[in-house]
């Protein structure tokens, strides 16, 4: 039973789901539409096991002192904070302990929630994506000793793209580059894209089916 | 040349939106100076080949100048055009469109010979055999087909339901907001009574249910005075640039602008030949044309006042508003909400009176107009919308659908009964036991991130069956296992996975439950986490499987510094390029499916991967062939491809 | 050398630098600018080495996103088309997807472990079912039809479009066949599929030299902030 419910499951709502697709009828749009907003409720509570997780990660951490417990505090306090002032502030009509700013009365919660938003989360996101920038040198660097055939034509396709980028109107590499993108490129993206979406679907077929069972978690 | 002509190119662009009923002269004029000035920048340059160029400027900016002659025209004299009568249109067709919910009719008619005298045409529908004909669409002139549906009208009963909701929802907020209302009102003058107009505009706003109303007013107010300020200021400087003579050209050319224009015209229709002293007549009619201009700063003063006019005239509707705060009364929220109710009932009735209803006939016309004057045509013959059981454009996808099913079907069937199918060697599969060996050997731990997506994506699917693999072995040598996630989900199967590929090693105490952990939803934030862990914990063997975006390179280049061994597989072909450059093997694409069939060779698995390279090679098949179909002109190969 | 020793010198080199940036520049007075400085430039040290600031950033960038998260779920999803549709407009039939979404709890409970796979079925049964057709219509069906080569693409005097084109379907072809897993080693495949992987690594390269150029804007991005919005030594 513990396996066949949700196989069974599995099974007929993808059967119907690939009919439904056939059937432009008022009553399938409805079905589909609610089994989407359906999926969105079900989704929502899937993050709170995600939560749970995150504090025991950090509570055993704390508890059994492993190295670098001191770090989990300052986690476990950043979640707290953000959580409770994103709860309250972004409540709608929100006017607990207000404060003015810029000639607008809001909640402290809600100045609070925004700015720790842009000017905490945004730095960190911004910055940890523009580490990338060196590493990519990094990367490039590497690229420099290729040994095989093949990572040579990597290296010399994308060192024309960079050039025709940058001497765009120096160098005459412009339609080679724009060749090199609208070409190779594109014949790569297809056939790769061509392929795993077979691979997708044969994959998708193979869960409807019960064949591929690994998502129930293990064997038993 | 081309940069030459570039700021030309982008004027002319302007010159293509037609002159709306405001039209502001003064903004044309502004452009004319900036062209002006670079066709003088470019006569100083001149050599003996761009004269034609030149004249090719020369002549599109006098179309221009004609364009804002002409319109400047009409703004002056609307040309009057009596009309008496008007063609009707013709053949009015009505059919159910195919392959919908129903609810819906498309219809296309003849357009009325006289279409451009016409304001445009109003559409009418009468359910079949009824007389009473309703007004569903009015169109503009050169409409010449519609579709006839529910989409507007049950956004009209949905915004009638909500206003209605919310006015119910309102109310009594507004009601206890009221009396704070008239305090914060007293603290400014009052008025003597009531003002009539703002009335309903006041009481709508309070149901609107603000509650800071009076303070958002002040606030509103005081940015309109700043504004104030600050366009006096601008009109006080501007003042002091003004000359007596800068007015009186301003006023001429205002009112000789199209005359002046007139002028420069007469000059190109006088077939000019090339050469250089007719350019230099150009120019200096041009030069004259720059002098005008120039005169506009009389005409920014005049829009500033008008500005400035327009900032009083809120600021006292603002100062009216808070004081008439003081003489609403509750009555009047009730009063207002009641008829608003009203009112949005009324256009719920009506919209659902219009509704569309499958399976009821409907006739039509299409009644041509102009001011007054009416032309209807006949009345369209009877049609019905429908619903359709099956969408016939997507056989091919059926057909297709179908034809995998049994491909797979079939290898999986001949799997079952012992045949054996080869399948070729995929590096980045094999090494997996090479990696996880190695990280036995140093004793550190080996790292599985199964990509960033959620269960929804196959790709995460196929990166949890390697999963399976990997933890199965990572138990039987006890080597501790590090699975750090981004989605919950993801997150709650992995742990079950792992979970039970220790206990399948016969050890199920070694598993420890903090090896499999949510980190956070964040796409960066994950990353900075599991940087953080690669570069404290060094694993020995790092998996990246499933799908990722821009943190692809973040990772792996982590990992490389940390000095792992590193096995990536995603069928996101943008990032495949860096996993490439930075990670020991690379699972591309289609291979990641191809995995869990590879690792376990199950019978099943097997065949379905044998039924994908048969898809990839009728895909292939299918390319050539229709290439072949189509160059000889066979359009069936192009349609045989297509869907909605 | 002791292990906080470059943790040290890297305090007191900003502590100097931050010092002299107040007295010398026209560093923002904003205590929120200031904390999105000291944030990146904490990021950013990881480029040296994993070290005690990189990981303070990286516990509040992990708390706080996670914090982000959960508001957002519960405005946005929760509250918003679960909780208020049922209690305030009581829409009573959303009990059951509430319901099912609760089922992820039993994950928490070893006896009932199993209900977990319940919701997990219902998502993967629902996506399967309306992946399969939607990726031979969106992607098998378009992705081939984009790709045939059409007679108007030889254009009088200028066959050029059509001769690519021919490329770009020998490319997929070739690269299909690249993945077509039961290729022997000696078969006719195996040239062709050397050809797919040219064209595979031509594109690669060809995505990687845009992508580089695109990541270098977002690092050029980040250093202006820190001299224009922080010590304000480029003009606004």
């Amino acid at each position: 039973m513990k396996r066949r419910i949700p196989l069974t499951l599995t099974l007929v709502l993808g059967i119907v789901m690939m009919i439904q697709f056939f059937i432009p009828h008022q009553f399938s749009q409805d079905f589909k539409n609610t089994a989407l907003e359906w999926l969105r409720v079900i989704g929502g509570f899937a993050f709170i096991i995600g939560l749970a997780s995150f504090i025991t990660h950090h509570y055993t951490k704390i508890k059994h002192k492993k190295e670098g417990w001191a770090y989990s505090p300052i986690a476990l306090g950043a979640l707290v904070v953000m959580a409770v002032v994103g709860l309250i502030g972004r409540s709608p009509n929100m006017n607990w302990i207000p404060v003015t700013v810029q000639g607008q009365q809001i909640s402290v919660f809600t100045y609070l929630f925004s700015n720790f938003f842009t000017h905490m989360m945004i730095p960190l996101g911004a910055t940890m994506f523009s580490v990338l920038a060196f590493y990519i040198a990094s990367a490039a660097y590497r690229s420099f000793r290729a040994k095989s055939l093949v990572s040579i034509l990597l290296l010399v396709a994308a060192f024309v793209i960079m050039l025709a980028i940058i001497f765009y109107n120096v160098l005459p590499l412009g339609d080679l580059g724009e060749w090199l993108l609208s070409v190779p490129n594109m014949a790569a993206k297809r056939g790769i894209l061509l392929g795993a979406s077979l691979g997708g679907i044969a994959t998708s077929l193979k869960i409807i089916l019960g064949i591929e069972r690994g998502y129930l978690g293990g064997t038993k | 040349m081309f940069f030459l002509l570039l700021p030309f190119l982008l004027t002319q662009a302007e010159v293509v939106s037609p002159p709306e009923r405001s039209y502001d002269p003064g903004m044309d004029v502004a452009v004319l100076a900036g062209e002006v000035d670079t066709l003088q920048a470019m006569l100083t340059q001149v050599t003996g080949n761009q004269v034609e160029d030149l004249e090719a400027h020369m002549s599109s900016m006098f179309t221009r100048v004609y364009t804002i002659d002409s319109i400047l025209k009409v703004l002056m004299e609307p040309e009057e055009l009596i009309v008496e009568e008007i063609q009707p249109p013709a053949n009015v067709k009505v059919e159910d469109v195919r392959n919908d919910v129903g609810n819906q009719l498309v219809l296309r008619w003849n357009l009325s010979p006289d279409d451009s005298l016409l304001d445009g045409y109003v559409l009418y529908r009468a359910v079949e055999g009824k007389q009473e004909f309703k007004q569903i669409q009015v169109l503009p002139p050169g409409a010449d087909s519609t579709n006839d549906n529910n989409d507007l009208l049950a956004r009209m009963i949905e915004y009638g339901r909500d206003e209605i909701a919310s006015l119910r929802r309102n109310l009594p907020r507004a009601k206890r907001a009221l009396p704070k209302l008239k305090q914060d009102a007293a603290k400014f003058p009052q008025a003597d009574s009531l003002v009539p107009g703002i009335k309903n505009n006041l009481v709508a706003i309070i149901l609107g249910y603000r509650r800071n109303t009076v303070r958002q007013f002040e606030l509103d107010m005081e940015t309109a005075k700043r504004n104030a300020e600050r366009v006096q200021i601008k009109i006080d400087s501007l003042r002091g640039e003004i000359t007596a003579e800068q007015t009186e050209v301003f006023t001429e050319h205002v009112n000789a602008l199209a005359s002046g224009m007139v002028d420069l015209q007469s000059m190109v229709q006088e077939d000019l030949p090339p050469g250089a002293a007719e350019l230099e007549a150009l120019a200096e009619e041009t030069s004259k044309l720059r002098a005008k201009i120039q005169g506009t700063t009389v005409y920014r003063v005049q829009k500033l006042e008008a500005d400035l006019a327009n900032l009083e005239a809120e600021i006292a509707s603002l100062e009216s508003m808070i004081a008439n705060i003081a003489f609403i009364e509750e009555a009047d929220l009730e009063e207002y909400a009641k008829s608003r109710t009203e009112r949005m009932q009324g256009l719920i009735e009506d919209s659902e009176g219009k509704l569309l209803k499958n399976r009821l006939s409907y006739r039509y016309k299409v009644v041509a107009v102009r001011g007054d004057l009416q032309a209807p045509s006949e009345l369209s013959a009877a049609a019905s919308p429908s619903a359709q059981l099956f969408h016939t454009q997507r056989i091919n996808v059926l057909v297709a659908m179908i034809f995998f099913f049994s491909l797979v079907t079939f290898f999986i069937s001949q799997a079952k009964r012992g045949k054996n199918l080869f399948l070729r060697k995929i590096a980045g599969l094999e090494a997996i036991d090479e990696a996880v060996g190695r990280a036995t050997e140093m004793g550190r731990p080996i790292l599985f991130v199964p990509g960033l997506s959620t269960i929804g994506d196959i790709a995460t699917i196929a990166a949890l069956n390697i999963l399976q693999g990997i933890a199965k072995k990572a138990a039987q040598y006890d080597t501790p296992i590090i699975v750090p996630n981004r989605d919950p989900i993801v997150y709650t199967v992995a742990r079950e996975i792992v979970k039970e590929a220790y206990s399948d090693a016969g050890r199920p105490d070694a598993f420890n439950p903090d090896s499999v952990f949510f980190i956070t939803t964040s796409q960066f934030a994950y990353v900075a986490a599991v940087n953080g862990i690669m570069l404290r914990e060094k694993p020995a063997a790092n998996f990246f499987l499933g799908m990722f975006w821009a943190e692809s390179l973040l990772l792996a280049e982590t990992g490389n510094i940390s000095g792992a061994i590193q096995i990536a597989g995603t069928d996101a072909s943008a990032q495949l390029p860096f996993f490439i450059t930075a990670c020991d093997y690379t699972i591309i694409g289609e291979e990641l499916y191809a995995a869990s069939a590879y690792l376990s060779r199950e019978p099943n698995l097997v065949g379905t991967i044998k039924g994908q390279d048969w898809g990839k090679a009728t895909i292939a098949g299918l390319l050539i062939v229709l290439t072949v179909l189509a160059m000889f002109g066979i359009e069936f190969a192009v349609k045989l491809l297509t869907t909605v | 050398m002791k292990k906080w020793v470059p943790t040290v010198i890297f305090l007191a080199v900003a502590v100097v630098l931050i010092v002299l940036a107040i007295v010398f520049l026209p560093v923002s007075k904003s205590v929120w600018v200031w904390i999105a400085a000291l944030l990146t430039l904490a990021i950013f040290s990881i480029l040296y080495r994993d070290n005690p600031i990189y990981r303070i950033a990286e516990h509040i960038f992990v708390g706080l996103s996670l914090g982000y998260g959960l508001a957002m779920i519960w405005h946005l999803a929760l509250w918003q088309i679960a909780l208020r549709p049922l209690f305030v407009e009581g829409r009573f039939i959303l009990i059951i997807p509430i319901a099912i979404g609760l089922l992820y709890f039993t994950r928490l409970i070893p006896k009932v472990s199993w209900l977990v796979r319940i919701p997990i079925s219902i998502a993967l049964g629902l996506g399967s079912g309306i992946a399969i057709p939607l990726i031979f219509q969106a992607t098998i069906f378009e992705q081939t039809k984009a790709s045939l080569v059409l007679p108007e693409m030889f254009a009088p005097g200028n066959p050029w479009p059509g001769i690519w084109a021919i490329i770009l379907i020998i490319g997929i072809v070739t690269t299909l066949a690249y993945f077509f897993f039961s290729r022997k080693e000696k078969s006719v495949l195996s040239p062709v599929s050397k050809v797919g992987i040219i064209f595979i690594m031509l594109g690669f390269g060809a995505t990687f030299g845009l992508t580089v150029m695109s990541r270098v804007s977002l690092l050029i991005g980040r250093v202006q902030f820190l001299l224009r919005e922080w010590l304000g030594i480029i003009a606004q």
